[in-house]
């Protein structure tokens, strides 16, 4: 099996503390990653690694060696001597990201896909409306909305958003895909939704995730990597074969949830 | 549980606030309509002209209005012209670009700007034309393009505090996200960040407008007059309905012609009240494009 991403001694500084001190892991291109660790140990920050999305904040250094597999064989991300990395744009566009909190833009259903469509992917206006519906039946939403494609996007619910946020990473043809607790806001209803939605879409793409909870990392993980203090401490392939009493004794806390 | 009696006080002084509000604004426009309505009569716009006539500018206009509702209404769309796009783009400059540093140069000076009175504006501009006169330009006069410079000068700060206000009031989750998405910096700013504080910036237009409208100590001193006419060209001379109004409330010579000043301070509240609608459509429309449906 190939892999999706190579890092090597990645480490992550914000106004010089360290925050991901020294990661080394090979995640490969089929199934989900799922990232678990206390609150604050750097589960966000690493995964902003792969789309280079610290260099968002002021004061963030990374450094270290990280390669994503994009369609072409791996390539380095981060510019070294003698390597050119591709542009942020192209890379972010090709890296999807979802965030622990729905992030809808405050315009309609339609322009949430249609404005990355047209500035990030440069898709024709004729082969919008299709890329857009493509998108939405991606997420299983296109029979919610397709009678209200010009709403706000606001007025959905809470795992409507979610989703609306997949297909908006979705429709830019991404080639891995990163999940911040994509359910830590939603209700049990709407996190069962999203997680089947999830394990549909890991047949199809890598899906690095970092999740709040033992239940959901031990039920949809294919391999769970165990964060402690900015390190990776635990590795665990395979699928049942924890328990969350075992793992909750590898973090430290109790079982229910790491919040 | 009972409520202390301060909390009593303050809601008492929390409902009072509106209601005093709405009776000053109440009694200003019913006093001014009381007066002034009678008066909104074709003559009070074209005199004895012809309407036809008067309204193209063949014959000129003596005893009516009409030569400074046309000024008033060319010095603010020139005003709007010349504030609107350093304005709106220093706020965006200080919201999206500057450093810490420059956020605090640029933004005291701007602060400073809107402390400044407006007769003080008006002077400047005054002086800049004697100034032009004594060095390059002796033939340099106050005019419609002078007067709707330093207005611009004055209206300058609002734009680039409520568009700054507006763009910082965007979360900082939906730059993220658009970021994440690959979106290069201008790109996020043109299609998301500057289409959800469309609103704000539209109010700041809105306030920039009233401002440049009302105003008459700027261009007492930068060109206006009594008598101009239809306005004729950047460097001529103009009339317009604020100036109109205090010289009617200055000067006037019996009780019609008092009358006649209420009836002109009607229009002008009609005329800005126009432009505010025509400013709130635009903006409703724009942003019916991104927001869909009930915006
Ligand atoms: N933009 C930032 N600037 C400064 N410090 C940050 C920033 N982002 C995260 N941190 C710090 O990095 C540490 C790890 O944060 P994070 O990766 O969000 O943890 P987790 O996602 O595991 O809860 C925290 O102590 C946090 O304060
Ligand atoms: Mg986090």
């Amino acid at each position: 099996m190939k892999a999706a991403v190579e890092m090597e001694d990645v480490h992550v500084a914000f106004n010089g503390r360290d925050v991901v001190r020294g990661v080394s892991a090979s995640l490969p291109d089929r199934g989900i990653s799922v990232i678990i660790g206390r609150s604050g140990c750097g589960k966000t920050t690493l995964l902003r690694v792969l789309n280079r999305l610290n260099e968002e904040f002021p004061g963030c250094r990374t450094s270290g060696r990280v390669e994503l597999n994009l369609g072409a064989g791996p390539e380095a991300v981060y510019p070294a001597p003698g390597v050119r990395p591709r542009p942020l744009p192209e890379l972010r566009r090709l890296v999807g990201m979802v965030f622990q909190s729905p992030n809808v833009f405050p315009v309609s259903v339609f322009h949430n896909i249609a404005i990355p469509l047209l500035t990030v992917a440069e898709c024709p206006k004729s082969e919008l409306a299709d890329r857009v519906r493509k998108a939405l039946e991606d997420v299983g939403l296109w029979k919610d909305v397709m009678e209200r494609l010009h709403m706000p996007a606001e007025h959905l619910s809470g795992g409507q958003q979610q989703r609306l946020c997949l297909a908006r990473a979705l429709a830019l043809e991404p080639s891995i895909l990163l999940l911040d607790e994509p359910t830590a806001s939603l209700d049990v209803h709407a996190t069962a939704e999203v997680e089947e939605l999830l394990r549909n879409l890991a047949e199809r793409y890598p899906l690095i995730m970092v999740s709040h909870s033992l239940r959901q990392a031990l039920q949809m993980g294919d391999r769970l990597l165990v964060m402690e203090n900015g390190m990776l401490t635990h590795r665990l392939e395979g699928r049942a074969s924890t328990t969350e009493r075992e793992l909750s004794g590898l973090l430290g806390v109790a079982p229910e949830r790491l919040l | 549980m009972k409520r202390p009696f301060s909390l009593h006080l303050f809601r008492l002084a929390a409902g009072t606030a509106p209601a005093l509000l709405l009776v000053c604004v109440g009694t200003l426009i019913g006093y001014l309509s009381w007066r002034g309505a009678p008066t909104l009569r074709l003559s009070l716009f074209f005199g004895s002209t012809p309407v036809w006539d008067g309204l193209t500018g063949a014959r000129p206009v003596w005893d009516g209005i009409w030569p400074a509702c046309a000024g008033t209404l060319c010095l603010v769309g020139l005003t709007l012209l010349l504030a609107v796009f350093p304005g709106v783009g220093c706020g965006i400059y200080l919201a999206e670009y500057a450093s810490p540093a420059w956020k605090r140069r640029i933004g005291g000076a701007v602060n400073m700007l809107a402390g400044m009175p407006s007769i003080v504006m008006g002077l400047f501009g005054f002086s800049l034309i004697l100034l032009l006169r004594h060095s390059v330009a002796p033939r340099a006069n106050t005019g419609m393009l002078l007067a709707a410079s330093c207005l611009a000068l004055l209206v300058l700060p609002v734009l680039v505090a409520t568009t700054r206000e507006a763009l910082e009031a965007v979360p900082d989750s939906l730059r993220l996200a658009a970021s994440a998405l690959g979106m290069t910096p201008a790109r996020r700013l043109s299609h998301v960040l500057l289409p959800i504080s469309v609103r704000g910036i539209g109010g700041g237009v809105v306030l920039a407008l009233g401002r440049a409208a009302e105003d008459t100590a700027v261009i007492m001193f930068t060109g206006v007059v009594a008598n101009a006419g239809l306005p004729a060209g950047l460097t001529d001379k103009f009339e317009s309905l604020s100036f109109s109004i205090y010289y009617t409330a200055a000067q006037y010579q019996d009780q019609a012609e008092l009358l006649r000043g209420f009836g002109t301070a009607l229009v002008l509240l009609g005329i800005s009240v126009m432009l505010l609608c025509a400013a709130r459509f635009l903006e409703n429309g724009y942003r019916r494009r991104w927001r869909g449906g009930d915006a």
